[in-house]
């Protein structure tokens, strides 16, 4: 039996897609650099219910590969002296992706308060 | 020629995304594929496509579709399938909350799709061909080839165990492939068990092929035994296939890398006894013929499909 509207209009579509798909691989297989996981933190003051002394970590990771087991770590600072420290754990950064997590201390938030951030270490998949 | 009815075609896409789903859903709920898909290559996955198309070529011609099938239809087809599995794998990642347009890149979601789709797409192959009911149109039926070409000629018969056992074997060993498992398993197992899973697939393949009277396997009239050179041919390239199946399976979900060879082998040896599970009694099954009764009486004795 003859194909109807139906089948080729699925068939216009699935080789639309599949074709689109293969030219984005072909780009990015011509712009592709397998390069170590490069990771940027980025943390942003937020609140919770509690009014704890909490902030948000945003953490990407700039290379090709992914990172694993990423622990980063928080120092709470004022007046050039260090009044707490904190750590984040990110179980996967994979490339070009943001992962989220949120820290809290317990000195309670004030004026003059500076943050640290430093990545400790991380591993390969 | 008559035009196929818009109702026969939806019908006929219900059961590819059924099928699709049956066979692929372990995949879309294994945090390991998920996982593959962060530190696959571009290149790696634009070799997966061409792969998979290959394959769905070859389930189509042989088991797939009706017999009056043209190569064109089968290519065409086998577009559709690669599409829908693209989609439904995409719409189900979305579904499961494993898509996240804020926080993951269009990179991130593309590859993840396209590890997932190529599973899910001959699942969606085999469930437009073997879902439906039996005889009540020509879609069900054995391929390209008619029931009396299908059987003769050793290389032509041979491609067909070789494709259709790729297609069922890569279904299971794809399941099991990406699992932290494998490897788990590979590292601490003793050599003399590792051979021993290698008679055990052996005697499996054998024993499905040849001597249970599994459907489709191999029939003689009662009490004659088949020959042990037929024996041996068979289960060697059942066997061979799934080594080579679950070989690839591990090497594209990336738990080749950084291991030494020894586990390497270990880990192939493993899923090979689920893979040539799926290459030997897998195989029979999705290569079911749609007038069972009339083939026996056309060939008393047949070689397995």
């Amino acid at each position: 039996m003859k194909k109807n509207l139906l089948e080729w209009s699925v068939f216009a579509a699935s080789l639309l897609l599949v074709l689109g798909l293969i030219g984005y691989l072909v780009v990015k297989s011509f712009s592709y650099q397998d390069t170590p996981p490069d990771l940027r933190v980025s943390i942003a003051s937020t609140t919770d219910s509690l009014e704890r002394n909490i902030y948000k970590l945003e953490l990407v990771n700039k290379g090709t590969q992914t990172a694993e087991n990423i622990a980063v770590e928080v120092i709470l600072e004022m007046d050039g002296k260090e009044l707490e420290t904190t750590e984040a754990l990110f179980p996967q950064a994979p490339t070009q992706s943001i992962e989220e997590a949120w820290i809290t201390f317990r000195a309670k938030r004030a004026a003059g308060q500076k943050l640290k951030v430093h990545i400790l270490g991380y591993n390969r998949p | 020629m008559q035009k196929k009815p818009i109702g026969d075609s939806l019908q006929e896409y219900g059961r590819g995304l059924i099928g699709g789903l049956i066979f692929s859903l372990p995949l879309l709920f294994t945090m390991e594929v998920w996982w593959s898909s962060y530190r696959i290559s571009p290149l790696l996955l634009l070799l997966n496509i061409a792969l998979t198309y290959a394959l769905l070529l070859g389930y189509n011609a042989y088991a797939g579709l009706r017999e009056s099938a043209s190569w064109k239809e089968v290519a065409i087809d086998s577009v559709e399938e690669l599409g829908i599995g693209l989609v439904l794998a995409f719409l189900f990642l979305m579904l499961l909350g494993l898509i996240d347009f804020n926080t993951m890149s269009l990179e991130r979601i593309v590859y993840m799709v396209i590890t997932e789709a190529l599973t899910v797409a001959v699942g969606v192959s085999i469930g437009t061909a073997q879902l439906g009911t039996s005889g009540s149109n020509e879609d069900v039926s054995l391929g390209m080839q008619d029931s009396s070409s299908k059987k003769k000629g050793k290389g032509g018969s041979t491609l067909e165990l070789v494709v259709l056992a790729v297609c069922a074997g890569m279904l299971l060993a794809a399941n099991i492939a990406p699992t932290d498992e494998v490897f788990e398993l590979a590292t601490t197992i003793k050599p003399l068990l590792v051979l021993a899973i290698v008679l055990v697939s052996l005697v499996l393949n054998g024993v499905i092929l040849f001597y249970i009277g599994f459907r489709g396997a191999f029939e003689t009239p009662a009490n004659q035994k088949p020959h042990v050179m037929e024996v041996i041919w068979n289960v060697s390239i059942t066997y061979g296939t799934a080594f080579c199946v679950s070989a690839g399976a591990l090497w594209f979900y990336g738990r080749f890398e950084g291991t030494g060879l020894q586990t390497c082998i270990h880990m192939t040896v493993i899923l090979s006894l689920v893979a040539s599970l799926g290459a030997s009694a897998g195989r029979l099954l999705l290569d079911q013929e749609a007038e069972p009764d009339s083939s026996k009486t056309d060939n008393y004795e047949k070689e397995p499909a």
